[in-house]
Order: structure tokens, then C-alpha cells, then sequence
């Protein structure tokens, strides 16, 4: 090593430590280049660097969604049944792999029973809800409704999402089968069923994703997305229609409320020339949009939100988003390529 | 002096961390724009037709020509909607100092042309994607991009219908538009036919094969021009889907969609 490199290096851990958060902005127009994308008070840097494995050893095909468990650690659904759930520090660094058996693996939710934590996966291709530990042994497994008689057979329920409540009810949206939302106790007894495919406010086209929303702890209720409509639909809890929140150009995937905020992946935009042309959204606790990563920058005009749409290349088919406790987030990617999701660093 | 020289030394330090560090983000000049959007007010010109376009990045400009060739920053500049008397292609290209620049988005201007009095369908469209009745083709609104729009119409096999005109007439040729987005399995016809005055006889008959696609392009408007130069009163045309989608996509061997918009008679 020559001694300017060793100048160099050891200056960093000693003095340049200090010295670095000081004066990096003031002094360095380089940092001016970093990609910065999304409005207000919801801003983010990108690494495209993170969680990236060997494709040969981990692979992943679509990435669907994520959550954070009560460890702090990242949690990742594929449908690549190499290894289903992929487990991350928040620096990115593997920790553990398992599932080999969830070829429709889609929606993620986090729940706990007695300080432990529990998965609820939906499968499409099973056409099942499975629950499991966070380390792969199953609890339950879930079929269609047969007894509700709006099913045919299995293949016509394909579950993508659930959500569950505080005293351990959990909903199932069937977004890829006959749109209804199904209601179970937490021992996974039916308890309603409501919603179906249609244009009717009560009614779903690819009703994607769903989410307990109790910020108003007075007035909870579901929120539900229409993403092929770009609608964001509120019903209460025993299923009945209450309103509707529209985004136009914004194929939303699900709601995840974090803190006071929903944050949504948006599949694409609506009228876009290229297909892969995702982006972010994220609602104030007024459902208003606030900030778009990637995309226009949200604006209302006599209280209806103009059309949004991608404005830069970055994200293909953003499935979902999962905000950790440092407020920093992480994007699951669709038909992406095979790539390993994203980290935005708020600023 | 010695305050001078630690100080100078403090910011080389400096420096050097900061590149370590810079590297874990994504720079702009890694990232494109998007495409300008373009909304018109038509694509198929009677008198004038407007022209907007858009671009949702700050601090972008976005420069076009007319000659067909790819826009650069000595183009000319886009500042106020354009209004568009001649037929002709137009492209569009977003700059930006920082972003690198967008694809060029491009979009056909044509004069109106023969009204045919009717279309009788011996096919149909795709129960999802069947345009807005039988004349969607002929009703002087081309589509946008978006395959969900509903002025385009969606085969998942072979078109087949006869135009028919009041009179017999002149046609020079037929501008046929098609939609070209592979993402969603959507590809250009392998093959068209026309049969003019709805003849069977071979010297009546137009066979035109359509170049495929070798890779995965972004989705674009396209259109063939096929010469006919006869006096024609009613026309069968003959347009047949893709049967096998090529090797190096991901739905290789399947059929792939053809979507149409719009049939111009010149």
C-alpha cells in the first residue's frame, strides 16, 4: 500500500468520520446527482443495491410482497419455490430461506397471537390461505368458500391479499378470482362474504389488495383497492360499501397504512406507452396523495386529483412496499426480470 | 500556513469517504425520462388538429421534428401546443441536464379519407376488446396507446370483414393501424389479404406479408400502407394474428393478440 492510499484510508476512519456529515452538502456538488425522487414531506434516495443475492443459489421470480416482523427483520415473498420466503437484515444481508411449496405465493401479512409473530400467505395457484410461523411450519391451511355458493370450484378463488384485525379476524380479498372479500374468525370460520366482480360501488375489478385501517380508532374499517378501476374502496367491517377514493392513472396494488400514512406500489400507469411504468404513492391521514415516487407529482384541481403517471424509468412493476421503523422503504417487484426489491432512504 | 494545509487536508479526506459512500445510491444519470405524453385532439386530419405535450419532470424540455428523424437538442423546441394542418410523422423527445433522455415517442398525422357506407364482420372481435360497434375502424378516431382504450378493436384470431363503398371509386392504397406492444402479447398481423371487389380471382387479390418483431420493443402505434391503384366498390381484407409468438418471448408459441385502429382509404 503506498502511503497516499494509506493517508488516504486511515484519514476516513479518523477524521473524515466527523468531518463527512458536516460539510458533504456544502462542499460537494456531486451529491446533486443522486437520484431523489417523490414530493413533500415524502422524499427518497434509491439504492438499487440492496438485497441483491445469487440468483443461482436465491433465486427469485416475482417478487410480490413484504413485511417487517417484530424482530426488525425484512421479510420476502416470491413465487420462485426454490425458496418462497427470502429473510433480510434492513442492511440487506440474508439471514434465512424456506418454502418450496407456494407456486402462487402473492399476498404477505404480518400478524401476532400472544407476542408471537405469524404469517397469512395466499396462494392463487393453491388457491389457498396458509398461516405459518415465521420459520415455515404451517398452522392452517385454507380452501375456497365452497359453502357460500358463489364458487364453482377451487380454480375460481385466486386469494391475493388478507388483513386482520385486533382480535384476530382476518378478511381474504380473492383479487384474481370472483372478486369477493371473505370474512373469517381467527380460527378461519366463515363469517360474511361480500363485494364480486362488477362496476357497482359494492363491487370489485381485481380487487388486489385489502388493509385494517384503525387510524380514526372511532370509525374503523377496510380499505380495499380496485386496481384495475384505480379506486381506492372503504367498507366497513360487516362489509358494507362507505366510499370511494379515486387515482387516476394508478393501478394501486394494496393499501399498507403505516403510522398515519397509506403507502401504496402501484403496478403501472394507466395509459402509458411503455407497460413496465410503475411508481409510488402514499395518501396523507386525510386519504389525500402527498407524494408519488417516480411518477408526477400529485396535484388537485377543484378537489379531483389529476391524472398521475410514471415520469422516469426506475421502477418495471412495483407489487408492493414495506416501510421498516426508520421510515425508509422497500419495493417488491413484478415481472421486473427476476430482480430483488428495491431500498428508498428517506430524506 | 500549517492551518491552511490541514484544512486542505481535512476536505481530500473528506472527499475520498465521500465517493465510498455515494456509490450505494442511484445517480440520474443512470435513470431515463419517460417519453413525452402526446395528446391530440385527432390523428386523422380534416382541417387542423391540436397537439400537447407533456412532460411531468422539472427542468425538462422536450424538442421534436417532422422529417422522421430522431430529435436532438438543436430540434426544434416544443413550448406551446401545436396545431397540425399536413399529414405527416411527428417525434418527440424529452432532455433533461441531469436525467438521461427519454425514447422518442412518435405519432402519424393522416388526411381523412374515403368514408366506406359499411363494414360486415365474418369474425369477431375479442368479447373484451371489441372498440365501440362494428365501425370502430372506420369511425375517424385512432386510439392511444393504451391497448385498454376502448378505439381499439382485439382479435385473439383472424379478422375478416368487406368494406363497402357507395360508388365504385379510385383507392390508391389502404393505411391500416395496428397497436405493437409485445409486453402485453400484443404483436403486429403476420398477414394481410385484400380482395377487392369482395373477387376471388387472383388478379384481385393483395397478399401482404408483415415483418415480426426480433426483440422486445416499447409499445408503439404502427401502420402498413398498401397500394391497391383500382377502382374498387367493396373490399374483403383478410388480416391474420401472429399463430406463433417467436422463441425469445415469454408467451413463445402461443397466438399472440392483434389490435387494430384505424382502416384510412386514400
Amino acid at each position: 500500500m503506498s502511503r497516499r492510499i494509506f493517508l488516504k484510508k486511515s484519514s476516513c476512519l479518523t477524521l473524515g468520520i466527523l468531518a463527512y456529515p458536516a460539510f458533504s452538502n456544502a462542499l460537494f456538488f456531486d451529491a446533486m446527482d443522486d437520484v431523489i425522487i417523490g414530493h413533500n414531506s415524502h422524499k427518497y434516495k434509491v439504492n438499487l443495491n440492496w438485497g441483491n443475492l445469487d440468483p443461482l443459489k436465491t433465486p427469485v421470480k416475482d417478487c410480490h410482497e413484504m413485511v417487517q416482523d417484530s424482530k426488525g427483520r425484512i421479510v420476502l415473498l416470491t413465487n420462485h419455490t426454490k425458496n418462497n420466503v427470502i429473510i433480510y437484515d434492513k442492511s440487506g444481508k440474508l439471514l434465512e430461506t424456506w418454502g418450496t411449496n407456494y407456486p402462487g405465493a402473492h399476498g404477505l401479512t404480518l400478524l401476532k397471537e400472544n407476542g408471537e409473530d405469524f404469517l397469512l400467505i395466499t396462494d392463487y395457484e393453491r388457491h389457498q390461505i396458509i398461516k405459518t410461523t415465521l420459520d415455515g411450519k404451517v398452522i392452517f391451511e385454507l380452501d375456497y368458500p365452497a359453502d357460500t355458493g358463489k364458487y364453482n370450484s377451487k380454480e375460481e378463488f385466486k386469494p391475493t391479499e388478507t388483513t386482520v384485525l385486533e382480535n384476530g379476524d382476518f378478511y381474504v380479498a380473492d383479487g384474481y378470482g370472483n372478486q369477493y372479500i371473505t370474512h373469517y374468525n381467527h380460527k378461519g370460520q366463515l363469517l360474511n362474504i361480500f363485494g364480486g366482480r362488477g362496476t357497482e360501488d359494492e363491487h370489485f375489478l381485481n380487487a388486489h389488495g385489502i388493509c385494517f385501517d384503525n387510524r380514526d380508532k372511532e370509525n374503523p374499517c377496510l380499505l380495499i383497492t380496485a386496481r384495475e378501476m384505480n379506486i381506492l374502496k372503504r367498507f366497513s367491517l360487516d362489509g358494507k360499501y362507505l366510499s370511494s377514493i379515486n387515482v387516476p392513472g394508478a393501478l394501486i396494488c394494496r393499501p399498507v397504512i403505516h403510522k398515519n400514512d397509506i403507502y401504496f406500489a402501484v403496478l403501472k400507469s394507466k395509459e402509458a406507452p411503455n407497460d413496465d411504468s410503475g411508481f409510488l404513492l402514499i395518501m396523507n391521514k386525510d386519504n389525500e396523495v402527498v407524494s408519488c415516487p417516480g411518477a408526477t407529482a400529485p396535484s388537485y384541481r377543484e378537489q379531483q386529483l389529476e391524472d398521475l403517471y410514471q415520469t422516469v424509468r426506475l421502477f418495471k412493476h412495483p407489487h408492493d412496499v414495506c416501510i421498516d421503523d426508520d421510515e425508509n422503504l422497500y419495493v417488491a417487484q413484478w415481472n421486473s426480470g427476476q430482480t430483488y426489491p428495491i431500498k428508498l432512504i428517506r430524506v | 500556513m500549517k492551518k491552511l494545509l490541514i484544512m486542505f487536508f481535512v476536505i481530500l479526506m473528506c472527499m475520498s469517504c465521500k465517493k465510498d459512500n455515494q456509490n450505494v445510491y442511484l445517480q440520474q444519470e443512470e435513470i431515463s425520462l419517460v417519453q413525452p405524453r402526446i395528446e391530440v385532439s385527432n390523428t386523422i386530419i380534416d382541417s387542423f388538429v391540436t397537439l400537447v405535450a407533456k412532460t411531468g419532470t422539472k427542468g425538462t424540455e422536450i424538442y421534436y421534428t417532422t422529417d422522421k428523424s430522431e430529435p436532438i437538442l438543436s430540434s426544434l423546441k416544443y413550448v406551446t401546443p401545436l396545431k397540425i394542418f399536413e399529414p405527416g410523422v411527428y417525434n418527440f423527445k424529452s432532455f433533461h441536464p441531469n436525467w438521461k433522455p427519454s425514447e422518442t415517442a412518435t405519432i402519424t398525422f393522416y388526411k381523412m379519407g374515403y368514408q366506406p357506407t359499411d363494414i360486415i364482420w365474418y369474425t369477431k372481435p375479442n368479447e373484451k376488446y371489441k372498440g365501440q360497434g362494428r365501425l370502430t375502424l372506420v369511425n375517424k378516431k385512432k386510439a392511444s396507446l393504451s391497448y385498454g382504450n376502448p378505439a381499439w378493436v382485439g382479435f385473439d384470431s383472424v379478422a375478416i370483414a368487406k368494406v363497402v363503398f357507395n360508388n365504385k371509386m379510385m383507392v390508391k392504397n389502404i393505411d391500416i393501424g395496428f397497436l405493437c406492444d409485445p409486453q402485453s402479447w400484443i404483436f403486429p398481423p403476420s398477414e394481410i389479404t385484400l380482395y377487392l371487389n369482395d373477387s376471388n380471382n387472383n388478379s384481385d387479390k393483395i397478399i401482404t406479408l408483415v415483418d415480426g418483431l426480433d426483440s422486445m420493443v416499447p409499445s408503439t402505434m404502427k401502420n402498413i400502407n398498401i397500394e391497391i391503384n383500382k377502382e374498387v366498390n367493396s373490399l374483403r381484407i383478410v388480416i391474420t394474428n401472429l399463430q406463433h409468438i417467436p422463441e425469445w418471448h415469454e408467451g413463445a408459441g402461443n397466438k399472440a393478440w392483434l389490435f387494430m385502429d384505424e382502416w384510412i382509404f386514400n
